[in-house]
C-alpha cells in the first residue's frame, strides 16, 4: 500500500507541475496584457548598480498616492512619448538625457515626497534606471511603477497630454 | 463516544481542513493571476530568484496555486497535490524569513499584489498555522491511508473481512 501511494506521488507530483506551466503559459500567451517569459530586471552593469535595490510599487498604491497627492511621478521614457500622453502632474526625465535634464527635474521635486518612476513595456527598463539613478541622487523614497503608463490607462486614472505636467 | 462516532468527526474534520486550504490557494491564486505583472515586480522585491527566473516563477505560481486547490476540492491526486501544497507553504514560509532577517521592507505578495501588505510576524505566523493544517493533511492522506480500508477509514480490522482473506488462501 505504501508503495502504491508513493508511485502515485512520484509521478502525480509532475504532473502536476507539468499542467500547471502548461496552463500558466498557454494563458499568458491568450492574454491581451502578457508578461514575457523572461526579463532582465537588473539592466544595470554588474557593481554600477545601486546597493539597495528599488523597491517596485503595485499600480493600487501608486493611485491610492496619486489621490493623496503624496507622491510625485516621472516619466522615464523619451520627451515625445510624455507629449503625447502622460500620467496627470507627472514630470518629463527621459532616461537618455537624464543626466543633462535632472537638475530642472529635481528642483520641481518637492522634500519628502515618494518619487515613482514609470515608463511603458513590462520589461520596464527605463524606469527602473531612471529609480537607480535618483536613489543615488540622494532621493531616499523612489519607486518604480512597472508598465507604468500601460497600467495607468488600464485603470482609467488621470493623465494629461502636451508638455506641461 | 464509540470508536466508530469518533472517526466519523475526524473524517469530517479532515475534510474541512482540506478545503478550506484549497479555498484559500485558489483565494491567494486568482488576484496574482489577474495581475501577473505586478506579482512579478513581489517576486523581484525578494530577491531571491535569479532574474531569468522571475517571470516564469510569477506566471506559474499563481496557476500552481489554483490547480492545486482544485485537485485538493475534488480529491484527485490527493497525494501528489498535498506534497506539492507542503512543499510551496514550506518555501513561503522560508522566504519570509529570509526577507525579515535582510529586513527588506517589501510586500508580501502573499494574498494579492497590493503592496501596502508588508511582512511582520503575523504574516509568518499565519503560513506557520496553513503548515500545520497542511501537515496534518499529509498525515491524514499517507499513513491514515496506508492503514485505512478501501473507504478511506480507519482499518475495520472486523471478523467480516478476515474469513474473506482466509478463504482466499
Amino acid at each position: 500500500m505504501l508503495k502504491l501511494i508513493l508511485k502515485n506521488t512520484l509521478w502525480q507530483i509532475p504532473v502536476i507541475l507539468l499542467i500547471s506551466a502548461c496552463v500558466a503559459l498557454g494563458f499568458n500567451q491568450i492574454r491581451n496584457d502578457r508578461v514575457p517569459l523572461i526579463c532582465q530586471w537588473d539592466q544595470q552593469p554588474q557593481g554600477t548598480r545601486s546597493p539597495e535595490a528599488v523597491p517596485i510599487i503595485s499600480i493600487d498604491e501608486a493611485a491610492l498616492l496619486f489621490k493623496n497627492n503624496k507622491a510625485i511621478f516621472i516619466d522615464a521614457r523619451p520627451e515625445s512619448f510624455y507629449n503625447e500622453g502622460h500620467i496627470k502632474g507627472a514630470l518629463s526625465l527621459p532616461w537618455q538625457e537624464a543626466e543633462d535634464k535632472c537638475f530642472d527635474v529635481v528642483e520641481k521635486i518637492p522634500e519628502d515626497i515618494r518619487i515613482i518612476t514609470y515608463c511603458d513595456g513590462a520589461n520596464c527598463e527605463l524606469c527602473d534606471k531612471l529609480a537607480v539613478f535618483l536613489c543615488d541622487l540622494g532621493f531616499e523614497h523612489v519607486n518604480a511603477l512597472i508598465n507604468g503608463w500601460t497600467v495607468w490607462n488600464r485603470h482609467n486614472l488621470p493623465v494629461n497630454t502636451g508638455n506641461s505636467p | 463516544m464509540t470508536r466508530n462516532n469518533w472517526l466519523k468527526i475526524h473524517h469530517r474534520i479532515s475534510l474541512l481542513v482540506r478545503f478550506a486550504l484549497a479555498a484559500i490557494f485558489i483565494f491567494a491564486g486568482v488576484p496574482k493571476i489577474m495581475d501577473t505583472a505586478s506579482f512579478a515586480g513581489a517576486v523581484y522585491n525578494y530577491q531571491l530568484l535569479p532574474e531569468a527566473l522571475i517571470n516564469l516563477f510569477a506566471i506559474i505560481l499563481p496557476w500552481l496555486e489554483v490547480i492545486v486547490g482544485i485537485l485538493l476540492i475534488l480529491g484527485v491526486w490527493l497525494p501528489g497535490a498535498v506534497i506539492i501544497y507542503n512543499g510551496l507553504l514550506i518555501s513561503f514560509i522560508a522566504a519570509l524569513i529570509i526577507s525579515s532577517i535582510r529586513g527588506l521592507d517589501i510586500s508580501c505578495g502573499c494574498f494579492s499584489t497590493d503592496s501596502t501588505h508588508g511582512i511582520d510576524l503575523w504574516t509568518i505566523l499565519r503560513d506557520a498555522s496553513m503548515l500545520l493544517a497542511s501537515l496534518y493533511l499529509l498525515f491524514v492522506v499517507f499513513v491514515k491511508k496506508i492503514t485505512s480500508d478501501s473507504n478511506g477509514i480507519w482499518p475495520k480490522q472486523t471478523a467480516a473481512c478476515r474469513p474473506n482473506k482466509l478463504a482466499g488462501r
